[in-house]
């Protein structure tokens, strides 16, 4: 009991911390819930009298037609994640299992590319992109999305890999199980954790993107969420309220994806394993 | 078929005797060379080519929207522009306070929260949660909805501070330079705060109990014990995490865009958002990518003293 008290100070320091921390998302939904006209009233109210959930029918199907953008980016985001792993996991492997001339520099350019704004990639790109005619084009944002996330996935995965015990396999091959079903039936399943990972920090990186799109994409019917948001808010007269509620649609698919790793997020940040 | 497979056969009985002479064994079974080629060729393409062509680029007289000038090979006059320009050194020093200010304010802030959550509390899973929540949020989501609180006619923190009488009439803190820096910074420390908290709560766990023991034998404070034991014990850590938060700040380019743009009157404008506006605002490539090599310098030699904190962490 006398413990309980002693830890009141701190139960109210993270309460003030959090209801600061939180007021935005407290904003986006109570906005996304009023009126036009209440969004105008002074003084401002904390919640709507009556919380206006056709905003977000009106916002996906009406005028903004914001599922157009939404399933944009969820091919965009969800190719970006599918060609990261099937470049990333290969290679991963194959630097945490053999040793050969440049593996530490392979390493160490793959960490200096991660830290790459994208903007150095793409003022070389746009040329090559327009000559191919990806500009315009979804797959070209696919596949920078994929030169930024690549080196992150490829740094998970080895970390991931090299904890898994490479005696599996040797016994597998005495066995005469070959290296490609080694990796298939048992390297694979082990690290289905550290793949999923890759995958949904590909899946989030090119959801979150506004410079890869803002370039390439100029055909409003091929704008990614982060575009059709920031063009909305270019506009003289902002719609808060539709706009609110589209920035919710937005973050539920990512808040669902973190849902399911954060536990190994957590996990991770606390064995200090992310470090890998 | 026949033919392959007869020619395959034949290749196979010479094999035996070449392959021990050969240098390099490409089967996938002892050889590393099939598991990296796809990840080579599409860094080849995606990534050494741009950077080479940016360098050239950059060396050119290279405007889009006047063709009729064509594509001049100029040297450093590129670089002699901008070196001489008093607006570049004035975004690279805007650059560097941005990045500071929100860098620092992160810091701070993230480890007081895990100072706190790094106690024998109640509700820990149920705080956690809380905390990740601005890291799920996507970044332009985050902007947008910032924009909207600091908007200057009927933004929520106009209300509060008229409220508390810090102020008479609203205030549109975006459209006046000094509110404007601070409100992106600002935006930029919420996104980035759950990150480091995690970081630092990592490192608080991991620091011996013995330590704050034997330091209270002793006699200390618990001001003595944060200097003396808690803040050396975290400095690898801190290090480590503010270097890399550093470096996405300096990257960051979805905060700032749709809040700003860059204003008013440059007040915003960080060395990204510069390369971005001479590229494909004013279609000046040759500046433009002389500006991006630039930004790729500052973030090699970022990440060669970044790999060096992280070399010297894992010694310890």
């Amino acid at each position: 009991m006398s413990k309980k008290w002693r830890n009141l100070p701190t139960h109210i320091g993270l309460w003030g911390i959090f209801i600061i921390m939180l007021f935005p998302i407290w904003i986006m939904l109570t906005t996304s819930l009023q009126t036009y006209e209440g969004i105008f009233n002074w003084p401002p109210e904390w919640f709507p009298e009556i919380p206006q959930w056709s905003n977000y029918v009106n916002v996906w199907g009406g005028d903004y037609q914001f599922s157009a953008p939404f399933f944009n980016s969820l091919i965009i985001a969800s190719s970006t994640a599918i060609i990261t792993i099937l470049l990333a996991f290969p290679a991963a492997y194959g630097i945490s299992r053999f040793s050969f001339f440049g593996r530490n520099s392979m390493l160490f350019i793959v960490l200096v590319t991660q830290m790459f704004s994208p903007i150095v990639l793409i003022v070389g790109l746009y040329q090559l992109a327009q000559n191919y005619n990806l500009l315009n084009s979804l797959f070209g944002v696919i596949i920078t999305n994929c030169a930024l996330t690549l080196p992150m996935a490829v740094w998970l995965l080895h970390g991931y890999l090299k904890s898994v015990p490479e005696t599996l396999e040797q016994a597998a091959a005495m066995d005469g199980c070959s290296r490609m079903k080694g990796i298939i039936k048992i390297v694979m399943p082990l690290s289905a954790s550290g793949i999923a990972m890759a995958g949904i920090y590909a899946f989030i990186m090119a959801w979150n993107d506004l410079l890869i799109p803002l370039i390439f994409i100029s055909d409003s019917h091929l704008r990614p969420i982060s575009l059709a948001l920031t063009d909305f808010a270019g506009q003289n007269i902002v719609y808060w309220h539709q706009m609110m509620a589209a920035s919710v649609i937005s973050t539920f698919p990512i808040a669902v994806m973190f849902s399911f790793v954060q536990k190994y997020f957590i996990k991770g940040f606390m064995s200090g394993a992310i470090k890998e | 078929m026949f033919k392959i497979t007869s020619y395959t056969k034949a290749s196979d009985t010479n094999m035996g005797v070449k392959k021990r002479s050969m240098r390099f064994n490409i089967s996938p079974e002892k050889s590393p060379f099939f598991y990296l080629l796809p990840l080579i060729l599409f860094m080849l393409i995606m990534v050494a080519y741009p950077i080479g062509r940016i360098l050239y680029i950059s060396l050119t007289s290279n405007i889009m929207t006047r063709p009729d000038l064509g594509v001049q090979f100029i040297g450093l006059e590129n670089y002699a522009n901008l070196f001489t320009s008093m607006a570049f050194w004035e975004t690279v020093g805007r650059t560097g306070a941005w990045t500071a200010l929100s860098v620092g304010g992160k810091t701070a802030i993230a480890l007081g929260i895990a100072l706190l959550l790094a106690r024998d509390i109640a509700f820990k899973r149920f705080y956690l949660i809380l905390l990740m929540i601005p890291w799920v949020t996507p970044m332009v989501v985050a902007a947008v909805t910032w924009r909207w609180i600091f908007d200057g006619q009927f933004g929520m923190l106009n209300y509060i501070l008229m409220q508390v009488n810090i102020l008479q009439e609203p205030y549109v803190f975006l459209g006046h330079k000094m509110s404007a820096f601070i409100a992106t910074a600002i935006t930029d420390m919420w996104l980035g705060i759950p990150f480091l908290a995690m970081m630092f709560l990592a490192g608080l766990q991991s620091i011996p109990v013995e330590l704050h023991e034997s330091a209270s034998m002793d006699g200390a404070s618990k001001l003595q014990k944060f200097i003396h034991v808690t803040l050396p014990m975290m400095k690898p850590i801190i290090l480590v995490a503010t270097t890399m938060s550093g470096i996405w700040t300096f990257n960051s380019f979805g905060v700032i865009w749709p809040m700003t743009h860059g204003g008013p009157v440059d007040a915003t404008q960080t060395l990204i958002v510069q390369a971005y506006k001479l590229s494909f605002g004013s279609f000046d490539l040759g500046m433009g990518a002389a500006i991006a090599v630039v930004i790729f310098i500052i973030l090699t030699i970022c990440t060669v003293l970044y790999k060096r904190l992280l070399m010297r962490q894992e010694e310890l």
